[in-house]
């Protein structure tokens, strides 16, 4: 059931020209068509290698020279010469890359750093001027007199909240206030 | 390797026969086999300093040439396809092997199968290349390659009779 399986490991041990390990040949020497596979592919691998094959064409002086006359005139460059003249410009153009990313990267910094600094001083100066009523000497003036009447600030507030209650309601009637002058 | 035409006469030296016989197993005009070597070599020639030091040479090489190779069949395709699909029309594998009986090898029925398989068959037993050098050449994966040479012995078991 498995035999394609086996066959393919098969093929691949021809084309590599391994020997088959102890799975494949306990399977080959169990099943017969996969035997017979094998032996036929090794069988066309061997004549392939041996048999030379038979074409007219050969390479010969004349045409090696006539090859050799058609190059151009120019000397091809030197492999290993051009290698590391390409190599060091790479390793150049790396160099300058890291350093110039190296000194904008500072400089970012700085700025960034710069930056922060003047964000602290700025919030620094904004405390210092400090709004009027919150000047210590008034604030302890307040803190003074509501100390002393507690009460009275308290009926102060309510009264203003009641009033504020009323002037809602008010408004929220359906009809209109009568005009005092119209009245009388 | 100092890219110099003295060095470069030790490359045709040594490559140039078998790089014919390369391109003459699909080529059958010699002249246009010695055309396409010829190409070849500029190529190389001009093209030296993209070798990778670190790779195969030969496989460099035989790249060139299967390129060169496919380019030209290309072209020959275009130009007189009408003829050639006569002739592969008359002319079946089984014809040709009753034809050269007396002189059939396994490498004359190998000529008749398709163009990859038997590149892929002449590099392998030819130039011994191993799997991974033919897929660098024919710009196929190494599995595509084991494809199509396992494909092609069984299609060669199949011409010669043999059971597979």
């Amino acid at each position: 059931m498995l035999c394609w399986i086996y066959r393919w490991f098969l093929a691949c041990c021809v084309d590599t020209r391994t020997g088959l390990g102890p799975r494949l040949d306990r399977h080959v020497r169990v099943c017969r068509a996969c035997r017979t596979y094998h032996q036929t592919h090794l069988r066309i691998s061997d004549l392939l290698e041996t048999q030379v094959p038979q074409v007219s064409i050969e390479g010969d002086r004349s045409f090696q020279d006539t090859i050799l006359v058609s190059l151009p005139v120019r000397d091809a460059a030197p492999v290993s010469a051009l290698r590391f003249r390409h190599r060091s410009l790479v390793a150049l153009a790396a160099s300058v890359f890291i350093l110039v990313s190296v000194i904008l990267t500072a400089r970012h910094m700085a700025s960034l750093e710069n930056a922060k600094r003047l964000e602290q001083t700025s919030a620094l100066t904004s405390m210092a001027v400090l709004p009027r009523q919150w000047a210590p000497s008034q604030l302890l003036a307040t803190y003074g007199s509501l100390m002393q009447a507690p009460l009275e600030t308290e009926v102060k507030n309510l009264t203003t909240d009641a009033r504020q209650a009323a002037r809602f309601l008010v408004q929220c009637t359906p009809f209109a206030r009568a005009d005092s002058r119209e009245r009388d | 390797m100092q890219g110099s035409k003295d060095c470069f006469e030790q490359i045709v030296l040594r490559h140039s026969g078998s790089l014919l016989r390369f391109v003459g197993s699909s080529v059958r005009v010699a002249q246009d086999a010695e055309d396409i070597v010829q190409d070849v070599f500029l190529n190389v020639y001009a093209n030296m300093n993209r070798f990778d030091c670190e790779g195969s040479f030969k496989a460099w090489l035989y790249t060139i040439a299967y390129n060169c190779k496919n380019s030209y069949l290309r072209k020959k395709r275009v130009r007189c396809q009408p003829l050639e699909v006569v002739q592969r029309a008359q002319v079946s594998p089984e014809e040709i092997l009753t034809q050269k009986q007396e002189v059939a090898s396994v490498w004359a029925l190998a000529s008749t199968l398709s163009a990859s398989q038997s590149t892929a068959i002449w590099l392998r037993y030819h130039e011994q290349m191993d799997v991974s050098q033919i897929a660098l050449v024919m710009k196929k994966s190494r599995m595509h390659v084991r494809v199509l040479l396992h494909r092609a012995r069984t299609r060669l078991a199949g011409m010669m009779n043999e059971p597979v």
